[in-house]
């Protein structure tokens, strides 16, 4: 194996880190004392450390090396996960990510820039919490005849912290008669001030332990001053000692007081025991993940074979048809089997190239924190349907757009806290984030709490910026609609992150090249959701086969509401909207696909010929086309750099019967036909 | 008067690097290649430390620790033995027989005067 190879899998995994790093500090604000958590972000911190070592990346080893020396101190109790922490390191992580990006593509990275980072986190280190302990040390009698002296054991001490008092208690020295001079009959008690743990202190006394009663435990910051109850009324003389200690066995735990004290019963208790038992087992489970890495590579080829079963199974199928007289059944009954067979295997390919949105979801509570602090706004990012499954391209593609939607929810959506206030709303602003499969599509939807869509200001911009000429006539959808137009944007302050304008029709574009739709649902006052629908994958889509002339067009499925032939009466011409056909009363506009298309036809006139009803952006079109041939699976070819960028074809595919045809592109043929008539 | 320490391993080096550094911190060095060597040089000399390796032939560095003990000359005397971080259970083991301390191998000199000085004062 290639060095080059080795370093890939490194980049891999150094991301997924890196990304398991982010979500941890993110989620370790909210649980501050989730210790499995804060250990899954070491260790992650650790990996990319001890690879990067291993690689002779000395920069990326050296940096995560003063970001794990700052886990480590967390996760030993030593820092407590402050803000001001978290930042450093959330800050650390995006370096990081330069860090590898830059030696993914080959770059050099300028490691001066990490210079600052690294001396803010040297300083946070010198944070750590100074820790007091009470060590209660009753040595063994015959420590002497070990050749161990007490004295060397609080030397030892001295290494390890501050020894701030030091008690030695001689009242069990006996009398000079009865005192031998090999044993050992002082205890002491000493509180040590250190940033060291318990372990740590432990291993001072490790070779004493024997035979010896050593008490380790954390004093509390009140207490630190304050000498302990118990211990005040043994010095004073009103308790023994064992007293004391009988007492403090007698406590009972908080659920036990809450129980007694009738606020809960031991049911609740119980049942939030056990849910936090599960917690922990869930975190666990996390931590040990059952996932392969394939190459995308491989992953695309074998998806690229499937495909060509389909086709063939296609071919096998309509030679069966054409020949079908003399076949026996039984090879009917065969292919059958063996069309399923082939589905299935198709089916739990295209599975392998399916990831839960979740990960990209986690990547915007970042997003919304950090914004939502430097917006002075108060908002929660909820997240729900994690586990939905996308095509990864579909994934990688829907990002962009959806930090846009959420930019624009901070931004222009969810009001500032005075005004939510004093509209009764709660100061908090909500931002939904969701996926949800139905169908044959997945769903994803941005809600906010916010303002809502504001109506007349739409209309006022968009008939300033000359998007529209008059308002008369348009639909609420079609109004909201307007601002997924190019060069919209009602924001009255330009902001760093939105309000220039780009944005939503690039959101719109983006999503539409993956065969995608958005919708709009907004109420004043109450918020907006932009809801996202996707194919569940891009490859395979079931498509409507159609004949312009000597050409076979392919229309996806998803677009077509139906296909009918007008009755020649039906077939009208309009001054304003040029030909129209009454399907049903409903006046639906033309377009003839030949001419579209600019190629030749074999029929004329719709009543001959058969009309596609379809849908886009809330309105019919009806496309001309010569014949319907059939409705089946197709699997979508990209046409290759070979063919310049044609917005009416959205890729080719071969057919059952070895012809070539395409794919066309509805919103792209509306929108060219659209042209051509304003024109 | 220089104190003296008793050094036994049945490697030369290291009975050599011990004695080195510790003559050269001021320190008489008796040398032991093994347990039994260690009881016959005693005879009667004044010993201020033992520092003992473990695995040794004839007899092993537990049993020269438990002799020791037994011995009422050696009952106070610091035995450290060295030991390498994987015998958790010999170290226990020396525990239980008397020793005082131990050095995890491999040390460096300054490591090896640091417990010495600890233990002879």
């Amino acid at each position: 194996m290639d060095i080059e190879k080795l370093l890939n899998v490194f980049i891999d995994e150094a991301i997924e880190r890196i990304a398991e790093i982010e979500d941890g500090l993110l989620e370790i604000e909210k649980s501050p004392q989730d210790r499995e958590l804060i250990n899954a972000i070491f260790r992650a911190a650790h990996t990319i450390k001890g690879s990067s070592g291993t690689f002779g990346l000395t920069d990326i080893s050296r940096f995560t090396h003063c970001m794990e020396e700052i886990l480590d101190l967390m996760r030993h109790d030593k820092l407590a996960p402050e803000k001001e922490i978290i930042n450093a390191l959330l800050e650390s992580t995006d370096i990081l990510k330069e860090m590898i990006e830059a030696l993914a593509s080959g770059k050099s990275f300028d490691f001066s820039r990490c210079e600052d980072l690294i001396n803010t986190m040297e300083n946070l280190k010198s944070r750590r919490e100074l820790k007091q302990f009470k060590i209660i040390f009753i040595p063994s009698p015959d420590l002497f005849k070990r050749g161990i002296e007490p004295a060397i054991i609080i030397e030892d001490l001295k290494n390890v912290g501050e020894i701030v008092d030091i008690q030695a208690y001689s009242d069990e020295v006996p009398t000079l008669s009865e005192f031998n001079p090999e044993e050992l009959y002082l205890r002491w008690d000493i509180l040590l001030k250190t940033d060291r743990d318990e372990a740590d202190i432990k291993e001072v006394f490790e070779f004493v332990e024997e035979g010896s009663k050593i008490k380790i435990f954390p004093v509390s910051d009140a207490e630190k001053d304050v000498p302990f109850l118990g211990q005040m009324l043994i010095k004073e003389g009103v308790v023994d000692p064992e007293d004391v200690d009988a007492a403090l066995k007698t406590q009972k735990r908080l659920g036990e007081i809450l129980v007694e004290e009738g606020k809960v019963t031991s049911e609740d208790i119980e049942r939030v025991i056990a849910k936090q038992r599960n917690k922990k087992m869930e975190s666990f489970k996390k931590s040990i993940s059952s996932t392969i890495r394939v190459d995308l590579k491989k992953l695309d080829h074998l998806i690229n074979i499937v495909g060509e079963m389909v086709i063939i199974h296609s071919m096998f199928q309509q030679t069966i048809h054409n020949n079908g007289n003399g076949m026996s059944e039984r090879l009917d009954v065969i292919f059958n089997q063996l069309q399923r067979i082939g589905k299935d295997i198709q089916e739990s390919v295209m599975s392998l190239r399916m990831l839960p949105v979740g990960e990209v979801f986690h990547r915007f509570t970042r997003l919304v924190r950090e914004l939502s602090e430097t917006r002075n706004k108060s908002i929660e990012l909820i997240i729900t349907g994690e586990e939905t499954e996308l095509d990864k391209g579909v994934l990688e593609k829907i990002t962009d757009p959806l930090v846009h939607l959420i930019r624009n929810a901070i931004d222009h959506g969810i009001e500032p806290p005075e005004e939510r206030v004093s509209k009764g709303k709660p100061a908090k602003g909500r931002i939904h984030l969701s996926a949800f499969q139905l169908g044959d599509s997945v769903y994803i939807e941005v809600e906010d709490d916010g303002r809502g869509l504001d109506k007349e200001r739409i209309l006022k911009k968009a008939l300033s910026a000359g998007l529209i000429n008059s308002a008369a006539g348009l639909t609420d959808e079609q109004i909201f609609n307007l601002i997924f137009q190019p060069g919209f944007s009602t924001a009255e302050k330009v902001t760093d992150i939105s309000g220039r304008g780009v944005g939503m029709d690039v959101v719109k574009k983006n999503i539409e090249s993956l065969n995608g739709k958005v919708f709009i649902r907004t109420k004043p006052d109450a918020g907006t959701t932009i809801s996202i629908k996707l194919p569940l994958t891009l490859a395979i889509i079931d498509g409507l086969t159609v004949s312009i002339g000597d050409e076979v067009f392919v229309i996806p499925i998803s677009s077509v509401i139906e296909s009918l032939r007008p009755d020649r009466s039906n077939v009208k011409t309009l001054n304003e909207k040029g030909e129209v056909i009454n399907v049903r009363d409903e006046y639906i506009p033309l377009l003839r696909l030949h001419e579209i298309l600019d190629i030749p036809a074999q029929k004329m006139e719709p009543w001959e010929a058969i009309v596609v009803v379809t849908s886009y952006e809330g309105k019919k079109y009806c496309l001309l086309v010569d014949d319907l041939i059939g409705q089946q699976q197709i699997v979508i070819k990209n046409l290759g750099n070979a063919m310049p960028k044609v917005r009416d074809i959205a890729g080719g595919t071969i057919l059952g019967d070895g012809k070539v045809a395409l794919v066309l592109d509805v919103p792209g043929i509306v929108e060219m036909a659209t042209k051509a008539m304003m024109n | 008067m220089a104190k003296t320490v008793l050094i036994v391993d049945d490697s030369t080096s290291m009975r050599q690097l011990v004695s080195f550094t510790l003559k050269d911190a001021g320190y008489e060095i008796v040398e032991a290649v093994n347990g039994r060597d260690a009881l016959n040089k005693l005879n009667g000399k004044k010993i201020e430390m033992v520092i003992t390796d473990l695995n040794m032939p004839e007899m092993d560095g537990i049993e020269l620790i438990r002799q020791l003990r037994n011995n009422s000359g050696f009952r106070f005397t610091p035995i450290v033995m060295l030991t390498t971080e994987s015998q958790e259970s010999k170290k226990q083991e020396g525990k239980r027989a008397g020793a005082s301390g131990w050095i995890v191998k491999p040390f460096t000199p300054e490591q090896l005067i640091a417990v010495v000085k600890k233990f002879v004062r």
